[in-house]
């Protein structure tokens, strides 16, 4: 390396930490500052060379911190919908000749006024507080929605899910769905009635991402909580891991199928995922028109497999042990834990939910 | 204007992104996204046709997440990669032949000094003048200069992004320094005979 008694003024403007000093990029502020004092034959050439980095300066292009954060967001939502050719199935700019996008339908729409959008899983970058019930038009055409009233807040997607989010949540949806998938972004809390389009409605939630065809379901994903769930009241969704491979279904082949009235727990810093069942699981399909069903001396297998249709949730248990206990009893509204705590009282059985299914473990009957 | 990502860490979060994370591929889009831009911009002044140039980049370089091999400079091959893209898209427009790529650009920047903390008004003068010097040099030197001083890429980058051979671009560059300061001595002369 040349001494820096050499420098020549190109030698100063071809020093790497030279033009970082100059640019206001340097971890180096002292050595340069008290570099004419150690070295003073260098200083006029010191200070050509600066003068040339100085000049060799571009005026930044005007581009606002906000309009890049639009920018990575909109790629983040196109990332998520492309399936793996989009310049064929997209209709495409006659102008660009690229795919049209969410974000050149947005701009022929009206535009509000553009304020900061954050993205919660980013902590560098600042977040920005919106009045309640005020939607904002972002630049590349995601509304976002907060809810910081202590109601919960409906919202009508365009395909027509509606969404009711819960206090201190806020949503971030396209104002018109693309037509390879329905992308939406929440923090906080949520339930959702997704309409069936034939198009899969995928949930960003930080790290975990919900997806369903047409269902009903509520994602609980506040950023302060250790554990996200997600609770399905109908149809099916599948719960997996944002980041794990690359397309849609190596994601979902390492995630959770759910069924009505089971629920995923999603643990933020293990990254881990667990099947379980809702907290109050309902009655997906009625057997009869009656509230009640009457058994009388009825053998308990039945009864279970009763249990299975009505609620949609699977109960394993032993039939040939099962099979002699006879059960006489009235099951109406109570909830399918009580119902389960008292038919097994009856024979001196127990329960357990194991993977989003009920286990049944008894002696049996004599 | 936030700092750049020092090579390691951009180093760190490609590695990740070739490991499946989209979120790195996303942080080095936020941190690298006004080089791009400026450099976009050098080659056809239309921001929203940079902008999607931008887009569509990062967007085949997540769907070649499984195949793509590690980088030694993030940045550097970002610049690339975004420039081969540009003029693709331009040659699109003009509907040129696909293959006639590289040659055929129009490379564009007018510097303008950066005179923060400058007070001296002599001092401010001499950066005007070497400023319009530079202005005049031919556009391959002022290519050549961006993406030295301002870009700070490596002469074997700047061969790639120019596609020369990396002793032709020292060599231009020692050309045009030595232009420069013989162009600027003489505007300072100048300045002194005529009193301006």
């Amino acid at each position: 390396m040349k001494q820096y008694e050499e420098y020549s003024v190109e030698d100063f403007v071809q020093d790497e930490n030279f033009r970082d000093w100059v640019q206001g990029q340097s971890q180096q502020e002292t050595f340069w500052l008290s570099f004419p004092q150690k070295y003073p034959g260098r200083a006029e050439e010191m200070k050509q060379a600066e003068k040339i980095i100085r000049a060799v300066n571009v005026p930044s292009e005007l581009l606002s911190e906000r309009e890049i954060r639009a920018e990575v967001q909109a790629f983040l939502l196109r990332s998520a919908e492309s399936p793996a050719e989009p310049t064929q199935k997209l209709p495409t700019s006659p102008v660009f000749g690229f795919p049209l996008n969410t974000r050149w339908a947005m701009i022929a729409a009206v535009l509000t006024a553009v304020l900061g959008v954050s993205w919660y899983f980013w902590p560098t970058l600042a977040t920005q507080t919106a009045t309640s019930l005020l939607a904002e038009k972002t630049q590349s055409g995601l509304v976002q929605t907060d809810n910081s009233t202590q109601q919960p807040l409906r919202i009508l997607l365009s395909d027509s899910t509606e969404v009711v989010l819960s206090p201190n949540s806020s949503l971030n949806y396209p104002m018109q769905f693309s037509d390879t998938a329905r992308v939406v972004f929440l923090r906080g809390e949520a339930s959702f009635s997704v309409t069936h389009r034939g198009l899969p409605f995928l949930v960003h939630s930080e790290d975990m991402i919900t997806r369903v065809l047409g269902t009903k379901f509520v994602v609980r994903a506040y950023h302060k909580d250790r554990k996200f769930t997600v609770q399905v009241l109908s149809g099916k969704v599948s719960v997996y891991r944002a980041g794990v491979g690359k397309g849609v279904n190596s994601k979902e082949a390492n995630g959770l199928i759910l069924t009505a009235n089971q629920a995923a727990i999603f643990e933020k810093d293990k990254q881990h995922l667990t099947k379980t069942l809702v907290a109050n699981p309902t009655v997906v399909s009625k057997l009869s028109a009656e509230v009640e069903s009457r058994y009388e001396e009825v053998a308990l297998p039945v009864i279970l497999h009763d249990l299975e249709r009505s609620y949609g949730i699977a109960i394993q248990f032993d039939e040939q042990s099962l099979h002699p206990c006879k059960v006489t009893a009235t099951l109406g509204d109570e909830s399918l834990y009580q119902k389960l705590d008292m038919l097994c009282k009856t024979v001196a059985a127990s329960y357990q939910i194991v993977d989003g299914q009920i286990i049944i473990s008894g002696k049996g009957c004599p | 204007m936030t700092r750049r990502l020092a090579g390691e860490e951009a180093q760190r979060l490609w590695h990740e992104y070739r490991a499946g994370d989209i979120y790195a591929l996303a942080q080095l889009m936020q941190n690298f996204y006004p080089d791009l831009f400026s450099w976009g911009m050098r080659l056809h002044a239309d921001r929203d046709f940079v902008k999607d140039c931008i887009q569509e980049t990062f967007l085949s370089l997540w769907k070649m997440q499984e195949t793509i091999s590690s980088v030694e400079n993030v940045r550097a091959y970002l610049l690339v990669v975004l420039k081969s893209r540009i003029l693709r898209e331009l040659s699109k427009k003009n509907r040129m032949s696909p293959t006639s790529i590289s040659e055929d650009y129009t490379f564009s920047v007018e510097f303008s000094a950066d005179l923060r903390l400058i007070e001296e008004e002599h001092e401010v003068y001499q950066l005007r003048k070497l400023e319009q010097v530079m202005n005049q040099l031919p556009a391959r030197q002022k290519e050549l200069i961006y993406l030295r001083f301002y870009q700070n890429l490596s002469f074997e980058q700047i061969a790639d992004v120019m596609q020369l051979g990396r002793q032709s671009v020292y060599n231009l560059l020692q050309k045009s320094l030595t232009s420069l300061r013989k162009n600027w001595a003489v505007g300072l002369l100048l300045m002194l005979f005529t009193g301006v």
